[in-house]
């Protein structure tokens, strides 16, 4: 939920990008975002009490927002509340979380790609050049086109490959200027390196010498029980030779001794 | 309370069952070695009548009763009933038909302590549809290992006899008609996943009839599913669940996109070449370029510990494969994997690390995913990989102990080998994973003091992971994340050396000799054989 300085701020932002008279926000409760852009006398408004998103609007607006909403709504809806937002207007400015899994609410989560392929379906195509990321890292601007798939193609490749050159630039940017950072600080990196080495390895001998000492005291263990089943058979011994069986047991030893 | 011993409520489930195989069922009951079990026989009104008779011809035994509660739907719900309607603080229930061994209770009632929620037992199977077809004698035993909470998460391994605690199950939210045929694997996963401990007892204790139900499927794809689905939703596991494509009888899990962490691949080399697929290559740059080609996952450097004699060649077709995920880390001390890898470890920055070899190469696009699912669990150590030679066959799915030996079961078995009840195709707890390709946490590694210098060559990995399991942690084999690995047979067979073994044995001899994830029924036979004339367990 953003707070009242941040819609003040993405108010004044989407209609200056975006040259907006009338919004509909389709969030479950329409924020503080409504309330300001009202007041830079845009045409704001939530959805009624009467109105769900599973039935067409009976109206168009230049923008609807659909704003973390969407993934709490099952697949099917979803589906049919993307239809329905299509239906009236050509723009939507739309964000739902990739990775929220865990919130109970969020029963269809997807990627950002499959609600973009929803979106194609309704011959929505996602604007390029507008950055929509102060709302959300996956944020998008999705607009109604009738450009054929070789022109989308080039678009989108276009950023693709020039998105792709630009991380490469930045990953061997952050590399060499790692390895600066380690020659330049080399001696303190160094002993600290040496320093955290070290302590692993302290960790590691004291784990050792636990686990030996645990052995020895386990073999302790074995060694006492089977003293005990010795004595325990020592004692049966001598109960047996004391008792009456044990006498005449040794009676009639020495009677067959006699015997032979 | 009567401050009287322990009892087992046993749940006879007959509705619909022939009644010879109700009163074979009661009679293992009979002779059981101690006598602190009563029965409750749960079956359908109209059955009631041919049944009593048959009970009470051995003579009238007070411990037996039967219910044939009203408006019945099927044998789940009769044994919802049952269950609801005895009084041990221990319960369980079995299939008509289905035999306990004399000294099932009498053992159960021994490992069941205080503190212990829920027993399970070793089972196997009777020959033969109902009484008096076939011969009645057991076979395919299924020898189980100790408690493995991410082996159940796919598999319902605990199968019977599976003995609860009365007060865990209630709170667990006991028995779920609904889950039907799943619903062993329903309560395991749901009074598992609370439990304060759980207690094998590695005996066979169980002798389970095959399903005389003519019409009944043997399965319940969809309860199956929904079982582990909520399972994985109530413990917040990263993961959906879906059937096997090459294994259908099998579940399998999918990592779910949740944050995406960054992951530090860290690999000690010395630039060697080797024939592998049938051409001299640069190991390590084909381990690399393998993992930049084939892996989805976005945020991962890659942490090379490169021996300083390293030739410029090696050198520079290594930095073309990684590009600029790689960094390279120079070694100038006498050889110790040991030392090489926690010196990567040490110059890498994420909390997740992968330890890999130079001789592997990704199969699975997903295969970092997949590690990470488990990896992300604080109570799992380590994660290894299905490791296969480069002609598929198996080469790695977890690490075994026999007598005081660590080893690979299955080495060298044949590529779509499925394993002991399917223990090389689903997700397993083991005592040790290979560090050819293992993942583990950041905090893990440096809480046990990373790789021990005590072992430069091999045994490092298994000594680690000791070090973790001595800690409470868990590992996990995981077969979705799958590599070639092509170890040398000279470094498989060779150059193994008997002082790192006697060291391992020093530090972890007792669990060495007693793995609890290896079956004593086993007999000692690596591979997970079973004893002659006894065939193995499938499904």
């Amino acid at each position: 939920m953003p707070s009242p300085d941040d819609a003040v701020r993405d108010a004044r932002r989407l209609v200056t990008d975006l040259q907006i008279e009338s919004v509909l926000d389709a969030s479950s409760e329409p924020g503080p975002l409504v309330d300001k852009l009202r007041d830079l006398d845009v045409d704001a408004s939530g959805l009624d009490a009467s109105e769900t998103l599973g039935e067409p609007l009976d109206r168009k607006y230049d923008l609807v927002l659909c704003i973390d909403v969407i993934e709490q709504l099952p697949p099917a809806d979803a589906e049919a509340a993307l239809g329905n937002l299509c239906a009236s207007t050509d723009r939507v400015l739309f964000s739902s979380t990739p990775f929220e899994y865990a919130e109970p609410a969020n029963v269809n989560v997807q990627a950002p790609e499959d609600w973009s392929a929803q979106f194609a379906r309704q011959g929505f195509v996602r604007n390029l050049e507008y950055d929509a990321s102060f709302l959300t890292p996956w944020a998008a601007l999705y607009e109604r086109s009738h450009t054929l798939l070789p022109e989308v193609v080039r678009t989108y490749d276009r950023a693709w490959w020039q998105l792709r050159l630009e991380v490469r630039q930045v990953r061997e940017k952050v590399l060499e200027l790692h390895a600066q950072l380690e020659e330049g600080s080399g001696p303190v990196a160094e002993e600290n390196l040496r320093l955290r080495e070290e302590l692993l390895l302290s960790r590691d001998e004291l784990v050792g010498h636990e686990a030996r000492l645990g052995e020895a005291l386990g073999r302790i263990e074995v060694l006492e029980s089977e003293l005990r089943r010795h004595q325990d058979a020592l004692a049966e011994a001598n109960r047996i030779l004391g008792s009456r069986t044990g006498r005449l047991l040794r009676a009639w030893h020495r009677v067959r001794a006699l015997l032979r | 309370m009567t401050g009287a011993l322990p009892r087992i409520s046993i749940v006879v489930v007959a509705v619909g069952a022939p009644v010879d195989l109700v009163s074979e069922s009661i009679d293992s009951l009979r002779v059981q070695t101690v006598g602190r079990w009563e029965a409750c026989v749960v079956t359908g009104a109209d059955e009631m009548a041919s049944l009593r008779p048959v009970l009470e011809r051995a003579g009238l035994d007070e411990r037996i009763t039967t219910r044939a509660p009203d408006g019945m739907v099927g044998p789940a719900a009769a044994l919802a009933d049952g269950v609801a309607n005895t009084g041990a603080d221990l319960v369980t229930w079995i299939d008509a038909g289905d035999r306990l061994d004399p000294a099932a209770v009498e053992r159960v009632l021994a490992a069941a302590g205080d503190d212990v929620d829920f027993v399970y037992t070793d089972e196997d199977e009777l020959d033969g549809v109902g009484s008096g077809d076939g011969d009645g004698t057991p076979s395919g035993p299924r020898l189980k290992p100790d408690w493995s909470p991410e082996r159940l998460l796919a598999y319902p391994y605990t199968g019977r006899l599976a003995v609860f605690r009365r007060g865990a199950l209630d709170e667990a939210g006991g028995i779920r008609p609904e889950l039907a045929l799943a619903l062993d694997h329903d309560v395991a996963l749901r009074v598992g996943e609370r439990a304060r401990r759980v207690a094998h007892v590695a005996e066979v204790l169980y002798h389970r009839r095959r399903p005389y139900f003519g019409t009944t499927p043997a399965r319940a794809p969809a309860a199956e599913l929904r079982a582990v689905a909520e399972h994985l939703d109530r413990i917040g596991f990263p993961a959906t669940v879906e059937h096997d494509a090459e294994r259908p009888r099998l579940l399998r899990l999918r990592p779910v996109r949740t944050a995406q962490p960054p992951v530090s691949i860290v690999i000690p080399t010395g630039g060697h070449r080797r024939i592998v697929h049938g051409q001299s290559m640069n190991l390590v740059a084909n381990c690399v370029g393998s993992i930049v080609r084939r892996s989805t996952y976005p945020d991962y450097e890659i942490v090379c510990v490169v021996d300083e004699s390293t030739d410029d060649d090696a050198r520079s077709e290594l930095v073309a494969a990684g590009r600029d995920r790689l960094r390279i880390v120079p070694y100038r001390e006498p050889f110790n994997f040991a030392r090489k890898i926690n010196l990567g470890v040490l110059r890498s920055r994420s909390d997740f690390l992968l330890l890999l070899n130079d001789d592997t190469e990704v199969i699975t696009p997903e295969w970092i995913e997949s590690l990470l699912m488990f990896a992300q669990e604080p109570a799992i150590g380590a994660v290894g990989a299905k490791l296969r030679f480069a002609d598929g066959r198996l080469q790695h799915v977890g690490v075994v102990a026999v007598d005081g030996n660590p080893g690979h079961p299955y080495y060298g078995f044949p590529a779509d080998f499925d394993g002991h009840m399917d223990n090389a195709r689903t997700p397993t707890n083991c005592i040790a994973v290979t560090a050819a390709c293992m993942m583990t946490r950041r905090d893990s590694f440096e809480s046990v003091g990373g790789l021990s210098l005590e072992f430069p060559l091999n045994y490092n990995d298994v000594d680690y992971c000791l070090k973790l399991l001595h800690s409470g942690r868990r590992m996990v084999f995981d077969p979705y994340a799958e590599l070639f690995h092509f170890e040398t047979s000279s470094r498989a067979t060779g150059s193994v050396s008997e002082g790192e073994l006697e060291a391992v044995r020093a530090r972890w001899g007792r669990i060495l000799r007693r793995d609890p994830y290896y079956n004593p029924g086993f007999g000692g036979r690596p591979d997970f054989v079973l004893p002659l004339g006894v065939s193995a367990a499938a499904g």
